[in-house]
């Protein structure tokens, strides 16, 4: 069964911001308990931003606003710990634009969240955690994958905490950078954890080898994609080492290289998003050698158009990697996770169709066999790719998220939210007014016409029994 | 206006050039894109020019000119704009370009709010 929610909720049905770069967060003891996020202002333009939180199973959602830094945040990402309800929060403060690292006990809370980290000069924050239980005490393991943009030349960087649910500020986190290569000047903006409860730990991360051209909005370099490993949860002083490149002799095994990646900050050109900085990392939960990757780059090479996902897997816990097992034309937002089956969940968005035909098509496909035959694909959403005019970028996101509890999958993407039951092939529930008949979005009062927008949709796969 | 109290200064001006920071260094997902924009100042409200200037002034601004999340919602001056400025002092590189710089959508008022500026305690 799969199920698509569209997350604004009514008491907001006037709202029209570009709820874009969505994260989700499922509590694994009560996955009833959900928490999303988006670059959701706060409505009454208070001095915290939003998240979003579910009590119900993601069936219906309120806004919180706890995030301290502004109505808005910029990049953020939410995870809970597997045991005691607490949830990690990291995000690019709104009016600081630094990361913060933050912690509340009780997600649904409306208490505003304790800031265990303020860093400068950083980008991209992708929250992970797990709960040990060691000498009898329970401990979230947090990694707080980033790009520390102020180590430059080297800047995939982890900030992370073995022991971060209770202590004050800092409460554990150190920072170390797991580039160990020399780069054009600095990594990739997506860097990605993914541990496991043995105390395997994969990164990876993008490094930008050369820069083949650049001008004012458009930067086209080489990049490897890198994939490191640490077997005692990255507790080390200089953690992710365990894998060695055999061609090179250097840290981290490069699961592909010198790969054409355009790199823009414009609108476009990929519809009317930006480009240049997809990556996913998901690893098996019964099986800590068999990891996954997903990244974005073009085939074609400079003279190229396309921007592609290519998934691929490795069975000996990072050594060697397949080839492509899938790959998906001018696509982006990968997103991946392994369910207790064995089976992968691949969520992502691509553009279908071109000019004023295109749109933006988010599909879940899953498959127990590495791709050998898919045993479920869901098209989830697809919506014209110029209905709006940008508000900002990036316009959907620069990523979206997919999480396994159990056997169920659960994820969030964005995108056009006109009601339009032909937009979602696979069902959609909202909270929000809407005349689906009437192809309109209503405001609070069920009867004035509200302009379309983004907004964050959270999607939900239970296997058939 | 309690915003302008966090200023270090307040002109009535209107814009007469505007110039891109030549780029420096890697792309980031969240560059700024910096322009400056020259602000001819016919009225100093509040706060004190570099070198002394005063009414009949020009003083260059740093703007963020990029439709990025962190930086979308600055003020971005367009050729000609009038109003009241509200300026913040730039710090260690960026004062290189700019001796101010303008950072919150509150920074660009309508001239008419000068006003209510006064009947601020400042």
């Amino acid at each position: 069964m799969i199920s698509v929610v569209n997350m604004i909720p009514r008491a907001l049905s006037d709202e029209t911001a570009q709820d874009s770069e969505p994260s989700i967060a499922v509590n694994p003891e009560d996955p009833r308990q959900m928490v999303g996020s988006a670059f959701t202002p706060d409505p009454f333009g208070g001095p915290r931003a939003p998240i979003y939180v579910s009590s119900d199973g993601g069936r219906t959602w309120i806004l919180h606003s706890t995030v301290p830094g502004g109505p808005r945040t910029a990049d953020i990402s939410v995870a809970f710990a597997t045991e005691g309800g607490a949830l990690y929060v990291g995000t690019l403060n709104g009016q600081t634009k630094n990361l913060n690292v933050l912690r509340t006990a009780d997600a649904l809370s409306p208490a505003t969240m304790t800031t265990l980290l303020d860093r400068p000069r950083e980008d991209q924050p992708w929250a992970v955690a797990l709960t040990v239980t060691d000498g009898g005490a329970a401990r979230d393991r947090v990694y707080m994958s980033h790009n520390d943009t102020g180590s430059q030349p080297k800047t995939a960087s982890v900030v992370l905490s073995q022991d971060a649910r209770t202590g004050a500020p800092p409460a554990g986190f150190d920072t170390h950078v797991i580039e160990e290569r020399e780069t054009m000047a600095q990594d990739g903006p997506p860097v990605r954890a993914a541990p496991h409860p043995d105390g395997t730990v994969y990164a990876a991360y993008q490094r930008w080898a050369r820069e083949v051209a650049s001008t004012a909005n458009v930067t086209d370099v080489e990049a490897d994609i890198v994939v490191v490993r640490d077997d005692d949860a990255a507790a080390g002083a200089h953690p992710f080492r365990a894998l060695v490149d055999p061609d090179d002799g250097e840290v981290g095994i490069r699961v592909a290289t010198d790969r054409f990646m355009r790199f823009t900050a414009s609108v476009g050109p990929l519809a009317q998003e930006r480009i240049g900085a997809d990556l996913a990392l998901a690893i098996d939960p019964n099986d800590s050698a068999s990891v996954w990757i997903a990244w974005c780059d073009r085939v074609g090479g400079r003279n190229g158009t396309d921007w592609t996902i290519h998934v691929r897997h490795s069975s000996d816990r990072g050594a060697s990697w397949s080839e492509d097992l899938h790959t998906v034309k001018n696509a982006k937002n990968p997103a991946l996770a392994v369910n207790d089956q064995g089976v992968l969940g691949f969520l992502r968005q691509r553009v279908a169709g071109v000019g004023s035909a295109a749109r933006w098509v988010t599909e879940l496909e899953l498959t127990a066999d590495r791709f050998a035959t898919s045993v479920g694909r869901f098209s989830l959403h697809t919506a014209p790719a110029f209905a709006l005019q940008p508000k900002r970028l990036p316009y959907i996101g620069d990523y979206i998220r997919l999480l396994a509890i159990g056997d169920e999958l659960y994820g969030a993407f964005s995108g056009l939210n006109e009601p339009n039951r032909a937009n979602f092939p696979s069902g959609v529930t909202y909270q929000r007014n809407a005349d689906f008949d009437a192809r309109a979005l209503l405001g609070v009062d069920g009867a004035s016409p509200v302009n379309l927008s983004i907004d964050p949709f959270f999607v939900h796969h239970v296997p058939d029994a | 206006m309690n915003h302008a109290n966090e200023a270090d200064a307040v002109v009535r001006a209107h814009v007469v050039a505007l110039n891109r920071v030549p780029t420096e260094g890697p792309p980031k997902e969240h560059d700024p894109d910096w322009w400056v924009a020259t602000l001819a100042v016919d009225l100093v409200e509040r706060g004190e020019l570099p070198g002394g200037g005063d009414d009949g002034w020009t003083v260059p601004v740093l703007y963020a000119n990029s439709l990025d999340v962190l930086w979308r919602d600055a003020p971005k001056p367009k050729a000609g704009q009038g109003g009241l400025w509200l300026l913040h002092r730039t710090e260690a590189e960026l004062a290189e370009y700019a001796p101010f710089q303008l950072i919150h959508p509150d920074d660009l008022q309508p001239s008419m709010n000068l006003d209510l500026l006064r009947e601020e305690p400042g």
